[in-house]
């Protein structure tokens, strides 16, 4: 987990999440994440690179994550969507909910400027330019 | 140097949305074509007369000093290409010397300097500005060659009387020949991709809201979006994916709006799912199937009056039919009461005028919609 503080001084957190994200792992991640929902205004991004596996569990996870820091006036991002991931998360049309960035220092610079040129603009079935490259 | 601009407002079958020109619709919080009159402006352009074969709707939108200010001609469909003659000579007359002449049609981000410069350089009568597809139907034209404007706007802007140098134009340009272009451009606005700029202030990054735009607790904004002047985004409604809420419109509780534009004074309806379209004036174009909806149910996409007495009347009406109905709630007895605070399925009960629905469904009966939290819940 790594803190970042923005131009508002400001911090926000950046939390890897586990490469498995079925409901075990979705409760002890809330559990981990519940002090900085707690707080005022909080501004968490999600890191989604190592996610091999994610179920309902762990969308309702993000989802409940979101509901918590939008009630504290904060907001929840996402960052390095694994294609797993991206495939769940659209299929859940919870994507949509969020917004996904390519890297997680993108993410946490996007609470204090909007940095149009690293946000996701589609729908992220398809890979970020990088990766189609590196499978090439 | 005297330059003055003619700037048409008109559009084929496909360059309309429910019967408008996409040129008068707003993007950002601001109709298309005062943007271009105010482009043109900002270049210097000593009077612009906008030439339009449809009645304006933007000055009755309570914009006094936007539309309303410009020279406003209405032409009806077959004296369109007449009247620009006939202003392009008067113009001439007061002593411009080069016309620009603008179709909206194409919105494009030329560099209107350095326009008349090609055009003064290379001698043109008349220059036209084109991309790799071909015109873009923006020209600079030297105001003594009368012939040469009168052939052009006979031929609706396809055709010049002799060859000329073409002005080469790479930067970014929207043809606007469909509802799909129209919502491109508003995307690439909130992208940055152009110069167009949101009217209103960035309430946090990436979003921008108009003056007495409200969004209720536990709706969701996300970056980048636009909610126009006194637009409302009510409770668990979601605003996504470079979406665009003009000035007046209303988002009902729990309806998604996703990649889509909602044009002004449309209110949409709770619990909807709007996914890449344009919704106004009782209309949904849905732009991945390229057709055009008309919607006449009231409760999925109704249309705000335009004037604000109307307004004021509509809630007021709504406030007292509100109080009417609940009125017998308050002078009942509670279901407690009578004993009946549970919901129930009894098949006993259900024999009187309770009909053995729940009570949830007796208390909302028509009225009542599902809505889903985030659109997901």
């Amino acid at each position: 987990m790594g803190t970042v503080s923005n131009e508002r001084s400001r911090p926000v957190v950046v939390k890897r999440m586990p490469e498995r994200m079925t409901l075990p792992q979705a409760r002890a991640f809330l559990r981990e994440v519940q002090p900085f929902l707690n707080a005022d205004r909080p501004q968490l991004v999600f890191d989604l690179s190592t996610v091999r596996q994610m179920d309902s569990a762990g969308v309702e996870m993000l989802l409940r994550c979101m509901d918590r820091a939008m009630h504290r006036d904060g907001d929840v991002k996402l960052a390095a969507l694994s294609p797993q991931a991206a495939v769940v998360l659209e299929l859940s049309r919870a994507a949509r909910l969020f917004e996904i960035y390519d890297t997680s220092t993108d993410a946490a610079r996007s609470f204090s400027c909007f940095l149009p040129n690293t946000l996701r603009r589609n729908t992220t079935l398809e890979p970020p330019a990088e990766e189609v490259n590196r499978a090439a | 140097m005297d330059v003055r601009a003619i700037l048409i407002v008109d559009g084929g079958e496909a360059e309309r949305f429910a019967g408008r020109p996409l040129g008068l619709l707003d993007v950002l919080g601001q109709p298309l074509v005062e943007r271009v009159a105010a482009r043109l402006r900002n270049f210097g352009a000593e009077k612009i007369t906008i030439l339009s074969e449809r009645e304006p709707f933007a000055p009755h939108f309570g914009y006094p000093n936007g539309i309303a200010a410009l020279h406003w001609q209405h032409i009806s469909d077959d004296g369109l290409w007449r009247a620009c003659e006939q202003v392009f000579n008067d113009n001439a007359h007061e002593g411009a010397e080069i016309i620009l002449v603008w179709r909206l049609g194409a919105y494009a981000e030329v560099n209107l300097e350095d326009l008349v410069q090609f055009h003064l350089d290379s001698k043109n009568r008349v220059t036209p500005v084109m991309d790799e597809s071909g015109w873009l139907g923006i020209f600079a034209i030297s105001a003594s060659r009368r012939n040469d404007a009168a052939f052009l706007f006979r031929h609706q802007l396809e055709k010049c009387r002799i060859e000329c140098h073409d002005y080469r134009f790479a930067g970014y340009r929207n043809r606007l020949s469909n509802a799909g272009e129209f919502r491109q451009l508003t995307r690439d606005a909130l992208f940055r991709d152009n110069s167009i700029l949101p009217a209103g202030s960035e309430i946090r990054p990436g979003v921008w809201a108009g003056p007495g735009a409200r969004i209720e607790k536990g709706a969701r904004i996300v970056a980048p979006a636009y909610l126009g002047a006194r637009s409302r985004v009510r409770a668990a409604a979601v605003i996504t994916r470079a979406s665009s809420v003009e000035r007046y419109a209303e988002v009902d509780c729990g309806t998604v709006v996703e990649d889509s534009t909602v044009l002004p004074f449309t209110c949409l309806g709770a619990g909807l799912d709007l996914a890449q379209s344009v919704a106004g004036f009782g209309r949904i174009a849905h732009l991945p199937r390229k057709v055009e909806v008309e919607i006449a149910d009231s409760r999925l996409l109704a249309m705000r009056p335009v004037s604000p007495a109307r307004r004021a009347a509509g809630n007021l009406v709504s406030m007292a039919s509100l109080l009417l109905r609940s009125l017998p709630a308050v002078l009942s007895p509670s279901p407690s009461e009578e004993g009946v605070g549970a919901p129930t399925l009894n098949p006993e009960k259900s024999k009187d005028s309770a009909v053995g629905q729940p009570l949830f469904a007796r208390e909302h009966e028509r009225d009542f919609v599902m809505a889903r939290r985030y659109g997901n819940r």
